[in-house]
């Protein structure tokens, strides 16, 4: 058994919803005023194996159990039932800046989250360096967290994480924050510790770093355990079980299915063409419009949305937000319904079937929602001159026209002198 | 956005590198590993749960919180830690006026009045603040609770030992006092840290019950400051015993903190020593309610994030 670093047995996690019973609920049920409560299992007799070494993939949809099960495997939650050996230390990322207070400085920080995620002071002190090196917050690194931009606050919070040295590294949606840039580093740097020899258990929404980082993935429904194998393999499984009702609308009418939290919910999501018809199907040709209906309670200062077009593998084609010119809409939002509507340009996307991923944001504050794959759409490519539509497919998510022209070998040498000179100056 | 890297000028100052105390620094112990062990994540089972070597595992977590809770305790005060002074004599000023001057509270044994207060004063200051921070000691770090994994009880003891530096600097108010009185405090005045001590268990057995309640009814960080008003003016701090009616001696003899206010004072300023009855029954309280406390801890501890 020396070589598994994690072995789970029946691992099982309920939860009583609604509101948390007082005693003076429990005395009126009791007298049988009150109806008992419902319960929920979170996490229904999940059982695993995860030899050491081997970077493990989560999926699942909202509320499959992904992060209750990472909640358990990190002790911060106790399974209800069933039990888990786990080999080694455990290094638990399940939000970034864990820890952090916002009245002490990044270095003070630093060792504080260090020592709270579970390393040694002197362990820290050996790795101060690397870890505010990798931040990029150095000159700032005396200053108090709370005057940090909401990136910096971000990269030194994971890079405190990025140096924790566990035997099995626990990480949670964390590359859901941060720029491009950073995702970037914050993959490399789990992959060196993946190839180190370190066991990891990821779980992430977005299918492409699951897939770089990961060569296993068990899929999660309803809390059970029902699908376990090559990446490759179950990423393409979920993705085609989810369902894409073919209408261009996806709506919840029920309240509580909503998708968000108490403050935001989104009530609705369609893509329609120019004249606001509601369709499953576009030629490229066509505007694509994609509308988000959301439902708020309180006003949210700063609120941001985004639309993540992703190809049917489940890659991303693009994410936009709503704030990517400008903050016209970064105001107060609600309460009451708001829509929020973009479009997709003509003459973009290549033929295909994509999917539509939603997310909202409170700038810098908070993650609403984060919806994979709510709505699915085909596209027909019929823009251009030299596509012979539907006879053959051309590889690539987009097919953008771009300029082609003959240059004879002179006048090219000639332009590229020219565009030199431009660049001298 | 990019953040030009700042020349390695690192390395030199060693106070600048390491933020805390010298002192700390020594007191921690070398790390050591060995092979790689095997925990079980399973329901807790059983009464007593105490792990003491998870506890100890976690001992340099302590030490870091106890740090952090002084440490920011007062960042944006003008007076900062000068309030750990302020805050006694401001309330011995206030006592010495009132119950002293307007009331003509006398403590009898030609003993002035400020001197009489001092002493139970600044031992309850330690006791209220430790009580306050106890209680709210998980409910206040819900973020951690609910992202990593550490013993919670280093929180609550955190929170009723950090207020003990508090306590150490308002003892500067006592020697001023002092001072003020030409009073020469006896050798007495050596068992005054194990009054302190005994504050110390009494209050962690408190929080141990009242941290738990907190998380779940948030009622009580509402509750508490009128409940501690109350439960001073019903303890002999601001008055002698004597002034109290024979026959609500027994409502003073119930309550834990008159053997402790009356041996503070005793160390400190003299006059009656507490009563061997009082300070057993005190003594057997706070053990009963810290080992008790552990247990209901360890209890509802798992059930922690899901009111959090």
């Amino acid at each position: 058994m020396a070589d598994v670093a994690v072995h789970a047995e029946g691992l099982s996690k309920r939860y009583v919803l609604g509101r948390l019973e007082t005693g003076f609920r429990r005395l009126r049920r009791m007298a049988g005023r009150v109806e008992a409560r419902g319960e929920m299992w979170a996490l229904d007799d999940v059982s695993f194996e995860i030899p050491t070494g081997q970077a493990v993939a989560l999926i699942g949809p909202n509320g499959a159990g992904k992060s209750t099960l990472l909640k358990i495997l990190a002790q911060v939650v106790e399974p209800t039932r069933g039990w888990a050996d786990v080999r080694g230390r455990v290094g638990a990322l399940l939000e970034v800046g864990t820890g952090f207070h916002a009245e002490l400085t990044g270095r003070e920080n630093v060792y504080l989250a260090g020592t709270i995620l579970g390393m040694r002071r002197r362990e820290i002190a050996q790795r101060f360096d690397d870890i505010v090196e990798f931040s990029g917050v150095q000159k700032y690194i005396d200053t108090p967290v709370k005057r940090y931009s909401n990136g910096m606050y971000i990269r030194l919070g994971f890079a405190v994480s990025a140096f924790l040295e566990p035997e099995i590294l626990i990480v949670d949606e964390v590359l859901a924050v941060g720029d491009a840039e950073f995702q970037r580093r914050c993959v490399g740097r789990m992959t060196e510790v993946a190839k180190d020899g370190r066991t990891v258990v990821f779980v992430s929404h977005n299918m492409q770093p699951v897939r770089a980082l990961c060569e296993r993935a068990l899929l999660l429904k309803h809390g059970r355990l029902v699908d376990d194998g090559e990446t490759d393999v179950i990423v393409r499984r979920y993705l085609a079980s989810l369902d894409t009702s073919q209408t261009g609308i996806r709506r919840w009418d029920d309240p509580l299915d909503r998708p968000g939290d108490g403050t935001t919910r989104l009530v609705e999501v369609r893509v329609s063409d120019r004249d606001g018809e509601a369709a499953p199907s576009f030629f490229s040709t066509q505007e694509i419009h994609v509308s988000y209906e959301f439902e708020v309670a309180v006003p949210v200062p700063g609120f941001v949305a985004a639309l993540e077009l992703a190809a049917e593998d489940g890659s991303v084609v693009f994410r936009s937000y709503s704030s990517d010119k400008g903050a016209a809409i970064q105001q107060p939002l609600g309460p009451g319904r708001t829509v929020l509507r973009c479009v997709i340009p003509p003459e973009l996307l290549n033929t295909g079937r994509y999917l539509v991923n939603v997310r909202a944001y409170a700038h810098g504050v908070d993650l609403f929602m984060s919806e994979q794959a709510v709505l699915a759409f085909d596209v027909t490519a019929d823009h251009g001159e030299s596509f012979f539509l539907g006879a053959s497919s051309r590889p690539g998510s987009v097919a953008p026209l771009l300029d082609w022209r003959i240059v004879p070998p002179a006048i090219a040498a000639d332009e590229d002198a020219k565009l030199r000179d431009i660049v001298a100056q | 956005m990019t953040v030009a890297p700042l020349p390695e000028a690192r390395g030199a100052d060693e106070q600048a590198r390491y933020p805390w105390p010298v002192a700390v620094e020594q007191a921690l112990p070398v790390e050591h590993r060995g092979s790689v062990p095997v925990r079980r994540i399973q329901p807790a089972t059983g009464l007593f749960r105490i792990d003491l070597r998870e506890l100890w595992r976690f001992r340099e977590l302590e030490v870091f919180l106890i740090w952090r809770d002084i440490k920011s305790r007062y960042r944006q005060t003008v007076l900062g830690g000068t309030w750990a002074i302020l805050r006694p004599l401001l309330s011995t000023v206030v006592f010495t006026v009132i119950f002293g001057g307007v009331a003509k509270i006398k403590p009898g044994g030609g003993l002035p009045y400020a001197l009489f207060v001092l002493p139970g004063v600044v031992l309850w200051t330690y006791f209220s603040s430790a009580i306050s921070g106890g209680a709210s000691s998980v409910v206040g770090n819900g973020a951690l609770v609910t992202k990593a994994y550490f013993p919670r009880v280093h929180l609550l003891l955190a929170a009723v030992l950090a207020p003990i530096i508090d306590f150490t600097l308002s003892l500067l108010v006592v020697v001023g006092v002092f001072a003020w009185y030409h009073h020469v405090p006896n050798w007495h005045v050596v068992l005054l840290p194990v009054f302190l001590a005994l504050t110390v268990v009494f209050v962690l057995g408190l929080s141990l019950w009242l941290a738990p309640v907190t998380v779940r009814y948030r009622d009580v960080p509402f509750a508490l400051p009128f409940v501690l008003q109350i439960w001073m003016f019903l303890t002999p701090i601001v008055y002698p015993t004597s002034i109290v009616p024979a026959r609500f001696h027994w409502l003073l003899s119930i309550n834990p903190f008159t053997a402790l206010a009356a041996g503070g004072r005793w160390s400190l300023v003299g006059g009656a020593p507490p009563g061997a009855a009082a300070l057993a029954t005190s003594i057997g309280l706070s053990v009963a309610l810290t080992l008790g406390g552990l247990v209901y801890f360890r209890r509802r501890e798992p059930s922690f994030p899901d009111y959090l």
